[in-house]
């Protein structure tokens, strides 16, 4: 299975480079609307707040990260079919079970990077801004990372099941575009807040209990989420595999 | 492993398509040679070797390879065959290099030495992408990972397809040094008959999901011929000793099957040697009997 895994990682490293590339992109665009609506709000204060806080944008560098791995990873999953790799793997005593767990193992092993890379960020970014790590800080990554591994374990089983690329393209988006809004919304009600909660609230605080909580009951679902994707991938896919083709 | 006759052994094999069936078919492929499938696309090739394969379920009949079961021994049989395809099938990102590593991990017998062996033979490059490799330098890589794990049997499903006179002759070369290990053999489905008739020992031809001939390639060639002759000539031929005519402007070409027999019923008529190319095609044409 070594070789299977060694395969799926290969592979994953050219989409892997495209998502950064999007999610850098992505960045930027966030952080022009953030520079806009300051201008905004400079434009009609009378005393003139300094961009002291405008180092938030860094802090959705660990969920690019994530993003860029979810990305990486689901960008692969449709070539097997597409080069006859099935076909050809099917040719040899390699099982469906194999398949389908050096499939998991790999992706979880690239998301997991993701998440060391993310937490080393955050202790980096602690300790050169001076800023407590926290643990919501580190749960609100953890809670991202098991939703990173749902998410693509769901898209495996259905690209397995579904066979359709338009459809599992369909869903990803979906899923990826979720991950996109949940971003953009903590921005806006990072900016919404701002004036209550003053210059200390970061678009990680979000998830802090007392702006809500949701992040405690996010790590829950996310975690569920994970463990529920990991059993039906597995049964589902290697089922799916197996009865292929009549 | 047991001692076995035939690579292959193929008994009654039927798999029913809606609109296809493979209808109980049955052929041998000897140990330690090579057999030429052919028949026009559709006729049932690909299914057949899918069924080989066990990528696919069958109806009814029986499948030995190397003497074991297809599907009861399925493990075991698949350790010891190769199979190679049209198309590659690997990641175009990959390199040759990285497919050592993963096909090492696949195949038990890998034989990385063998296997950089041929890539030096074939002047393919180790770490350029699959993505860049031109369809000869595909095929030739394809048949480097099939020759690299020991395997006993190789199937190929329309390998040489697509390919220059050029490649196709190197990689039938490369087969035929194969088959100097006598307990080698490949099944080799093609559409190109010259290509099968240069190695192939034997040949079963397919139609429409039935064997129509299956046996010695030599003697398939040797015991049919073309006879070319007058439309009056034509007229004097009995419908049974015809497999099918081609009828020119000038006269007519009539496949025969049975060459001795009809020298001597007709032996003012003109009979010319056959090729395998002009037998497929005369059989398939069978059912109009005469053709233009």
């Amino acid at each position: 299975m070594k070789g299977l895994i060694y395969k799926e990682i290969v592979l994953t490293k050219k989409p892997l480079i495209m998502g950064l590339i999007y999610s850098l992109m992505a960045a930027v665009m966030l952080l022009l609307v953030r520079i806009s609506m300051i201008c905004g709000n400079l434009a009609n204060s009378e005393s003139l707040p300094s961009l002291q806080r405008n180092d938030y944008i860094f802090h959705y560098i660990p969920c690019i990260i994530f993003i860029c791995a979810l990305a990486g990873n689901s960008g692969d999953i449709y070539s097997d079919d597409k080069t006859g790799w099935s076909k050809f793997i099917s040719t040899t005593t390699v099982t469906p079970q194999q398949t389908v767990l050096s499939k998991m193992i790999s992706k979880t092993l690239i998301i997991s990077a993701a998440y060391i890379l993310s937490l080393i960020y955050i202790v980096i970014f602690c300790l050169s801004s001076g800023d407590r790590l926290t643990a919501d800080m580190i749960g609100n990554i953890t809670s991202i990372f098991f939703s990173a591994i749902a998410v693509t374990l769901f898209n495996v089983m259905f690209a397995f099941i579904l066979k359709k690329k338009q459809i599992v393209d369909f869903i990803f988006s979906a899923v990826f575009g979720g991950f996109g809004m949940a971003l953009t919304v903590s921005m806006l009600t990072k900016l919404d807040s701002m004036e209550n909660a003053g210059d200390d609230f970061g678009p990680l605080d979000f998830f802090r209990t007392e702006y809500g909580g949701i992040g405690k009951y996010f790590l829950i679902i996310a975690l569920l989420l994970a463990v529920i994707s990991a059993v039906s991938c597995y049964f589902l896919s290697v089922k799916f595999i197996i009865g292929r083709e009549e | 492993m047991k001692d076995f006759k035939n690579a292959i052994e193929i008994n009654g094999l039927t798999k029913k398509y809606d609109g296809f069936t493979l209808d109980n078919i049955s052929f041998n492929v000897p140990k330690g040679s090579i057999m030429g499938f052919i028949g026009q696309n559709g006729a049932g090739k690909t299914t057949t070797i899918k069924l080989l394969l066990n990528l696919i379920k069958r109806d009814s009949g029986t499948i030995k390879m190397l003497g074991l079961d297809n599907i009861e021994h399925e493990r075991e049989v698949k350790g010891q065959i190769s199979a190679v395809f049209d198309e590659l099938p690997f990641h175009d990102l990959l390199n040759a290099n990285q497919l050592s590593v993963i096909l090492s991990d696949i195949f038990e017998g890998w034989d990385k030495k063998t296997y950089f062996d041929y890539l030096d033979r074939f002047s393919l490059p180790r770490k350029k992408k699959f993505g860049e490799f031109s369809k000869g330098m595909k095929m030739k890589l394809q048949i480097s990972a099939a020759l690299s794990h020991g395997a006993r049997l190789l199937i190929m499903d329309e390998a040489t397809t697509g390919l220059d006179p050029v490649v196709r002759n190197e990689i039938l070369d490369i087969f035929l040094e194969y088959l100097q290990d006598e307990n080698n053999s490949i099944l080799l489905s093609s559409h190109i008959t010259t290509d099968l008739e240069k190695i192939a020992d034997s040949v079963t031809f397919i139609d429409k999901g039935r064997i129509l001939l299956t046996g010695s390639k030599d003697e398939m060639v040797e015991n049919h011929a073309l006879i070319k002759c007058k439309k009056s000539e034509y007229m004097d031929i009995e419908p049974k000793d015809i497999i099918s005519a081609r009828l020119t402007d000038f006269g007519a070409e009539v496949m025969i099957s049975d060459r001795k027999d009809i020298a001597s019923k007709y032996s003012g008529l003109t009979i010319d040697n056959t090729t395998l190319e002009e037998i497929m095609l005369f059989y398939v044409r069978r059912d109009k009997r005469e053709w233009k």
